[in-house]
């Protein structure tokens, strides 16, 4: 119990220099990176959206580029044909994320599994078509460009206007990032991490795992609208390349890569794949191979996600310990004997 | 008159076009204990599933407590007080101990599906699990995750995590199975130990388990009930010895002891 207090201490410590340092990047960051680390907000949002549903419930979306595709061109008409201010826009973008979610979970959330990512890929293809085809209104591959980009009034004049957007996206992803905390610490989200486990046993224990896969995909829905608005206004645009599925994809291997089920672990895995896609790339067209190479690392090495790293190096170096103690045979005896106490089996594992 | 803890009239089911199970019907007395036995495929996980709502019956009702569940959903079943556990015990692997128990004992507890509420913040909660936990002597694995648990404790997990809910009608489906022959005498201990106002239906293979615990025998044969009576009647069946009963007993208790 002392040794888990110490590392919530450690943790919040953490959180804490992590926030400062976030506040603080316009005043130690060019223009350049900190647009850079803007976008890295944008995404980490995104990457814990589909968390949710990956991560915690176990169901693997390759759609969820719908809602950050819905999101973006709710905020890329609204500006465009009515002129909306920027928070008005937004909420409605949410409202339009959750009413697809609304929509497409009965259609979707009938299946498990490959077949889940497989309808939830349609999912997506069919939004694509439409805003692909339907020109005269989504400006078809062209996309809807020269969306404005809101300010925070009471900055306008004091900081730049990188530095103004970045604290906007700073807020709203903060206060997203910390409803999706609220949510997966909650008692719902334990269900989804039962419902992961084995949403049969869940069941028998009397929770209505359709109804709580239903709500998780709708939560995720919108908070992926969310970020596909921050986005649309971050770039000035939106086009059908935000509601391809490559895009579902990239969001896919962030949370992989960083760690799905965990909290941080999206974030971690947005960092890297686009600090690799913008550092790496000024130096080499083939950027994506090195995401390939970095991916297929960290499957081999570390199949839990980065986040992970301080726990299995924990892990690797107490079985190297144990190596040099134990001498191999008598590793070998005690492992065999019929010895059932806990102790010796949770040691073994 | 007292209300039947569980009624099955005339139930039937139809998988693919095979008949797992072929009119049955049954009562059992709140407080009895119950034991279905047959032999492998004669229909008794199927049994125990259409009661718990995972199978739909495909004919036929099942009252629970004088209540008609055949049309509801398994999680709407606990409701009504029935919880089944599974051959393999159900346990959440990547789960700790304790996270086992507390999801059992916060369904319902908090509004919006469990969203208006922190699982750490709510310490009563917590403190039911750690009773739990003390009762079933699961204090010491409160935070390994399951996984890690040999089989004995996973069902030892399994069970409280049922128990915390309070069933007044359990399914147990072949809760001896996996565990080593010296740990039978104390599991059947530890059944015989369970309240008298909780109904138990045992579906298990352990001839010594069921002949030690219950209090009444169904014979399930070929998806149909073959025979129903006290553990004396059951033994001194001469259908069921020559179906069953003579073959599993020999193999069963020669293994055993």
């Amino acid at each position: 119990m002392n040794a888990l207090a110490i590392r919530r201490q450690w943790r919040l410590a953490i959180v804490a220099v992590l926030a400062v340092l976030l506040v603080l990047a316009p005043a130690l960051l060019p223009t350049y990176p900190l647009s850079v680390l803007t976008e890295i907000l944008i995404f980490t949002l995104f990457a814990m959206s589909l968390n949710i549903l990956l991560g915690y419930a176990g169901l693997p979306s390759l759609g969820h580029s719908a809602f950050f595709g819905t999101g973006g061109y709710a905020v890329g008409l609204l500006a465009k044909y009515y002129g909306t201010p920027a928070a008005l826009a937004l909420v409605i973008a949410v409202v339009a994320g959750i009413l697809v979610a609304i929509v497409t979970g009965p259609f979707v959330l009938r299946t498990h599994g490959a077949y889940f990512l497989i309808l939830t890929l349609s999912l997506t293809q069919v939004l694509f078509g439409i805003v692909w085809l339907w020109r005269k209104v989504t400006g078809g591959d062209d996309g809807l460009p020269g969306i404005p980009s809101p300010r925070i009034p009471f900055l306008v004049g004091r900081i730049s206007d990188t530095a103004n957007f970045y604290y906007l996206t700073l807020i709203v992803v903060g206060i997203a990032v910390a409803a999706i905390a609220w949510i997966v610490r909650s008692p719902f989200g334990l269900a989804l991490v039962g419902i992961r486990e084995n949403e049969r046993y869940l069941e028998g224990l009397g929770y209505p795992t359709w109804t709580l896969k239903y709500v998780a995909y709708i939560l995720a829905g919108g908070f992926a609208a969310l970020a596909g608005g921050l986005f649309a206004y971050f770039k000035g645009f939106v086009g059908p390349g935000q509601i391809s599925w490559l895009l579902a994809g990239e969001g896919m291997v962030m949370v992989i890569l960083g760690g799905a089920g965990t909290f941080w672990g999206p974030a971690i895995g947005a960092l890297l794949v686009l600090l690799l896609r913008y550092e790496v790339s000024a130096f080499t067209q083939r950027w994506v191979m090195i995401l390939g190479i970095v991916f297929i690392l960290n499957v081999l090495l570390l199949p839990q996600g980065i986040v992970r790293l301080p726990q299995r190096i924990r892990e690797i170096r107490a079985r190297l310990r144990r190596e040099t103690t134990l001498a191999p045979p008598l590793a070998e005896a005690t492992a065999a004997a019929p010895d059932r106490s806990v102790e010796r089996v949770i040691e073994r594992s | 008159m007292t209300v039947p803890a569980l009624q099955l009239e005339h139930v039937s089911k139809v998988i693919g076009g095979l008949t797992i199970l072929e009119d049955i019907s049954l009562t059992v007395q709140p407080g009895e204990r119950r034991a279905v036995i047959g032999p492998n495929g004669a229909g008794k996980t199927t049994l125990l599933n259409v009661i718990a709502g995972f199978l739909p019956a495909t004919q036929g009702r099942v009252v629970v407590f004088g209540r008609d569940v055949t049309k509801l959903p398994a999680h709407r079943r606990v409701d009504v007080g029935l919880l089944k556990t599974n051959q393999q015990p159900a346990v959440f692997h990547e789960l700790t101990t304790r996270q086992n128990v507390l999801i059992a004992l916060l369904r319902g507890r908090h509004p919006l599906l469990g969203l208006g509420g922190l699982v750490e913040r709510d310490r009563e909660t917590q403190r039911r699990a750690e009773q739990v936990l003390e009762e079933w002597g699961l204090l010491d694995v409160a935070d390994v995750e399951v996984r890690h648990l040999p089989h004995g404790y996973q069902r030892r997990v399994e069970l409280a995590a049922r128990f915390a809910l309070r069933p007044k009608l359990l399914l147990l489906d072949e809760p001896a199975a996996g565990l080593a022959v010296d740990e039978i005498p104390a599991f059947i201990e530890r059944l015989k130990q369970l309240p008298r106002d909780m109904t138990i239906v045992l579906v298990e293979h352990s001839m010594r388990v069921v002949f030690s615990f219950a209090d009444r025998i169904t014979v399930l044969h070929h998806g149909a009930i073959l025979a129903d009576g006290t553990p004396e009647e059951i033994q001194n069946n001469e259908e069921v010895q020559a179906a069953y009963l003579a073959g599993a007993m020999r193999g069963r208790d020669a293994g055993a002891a």
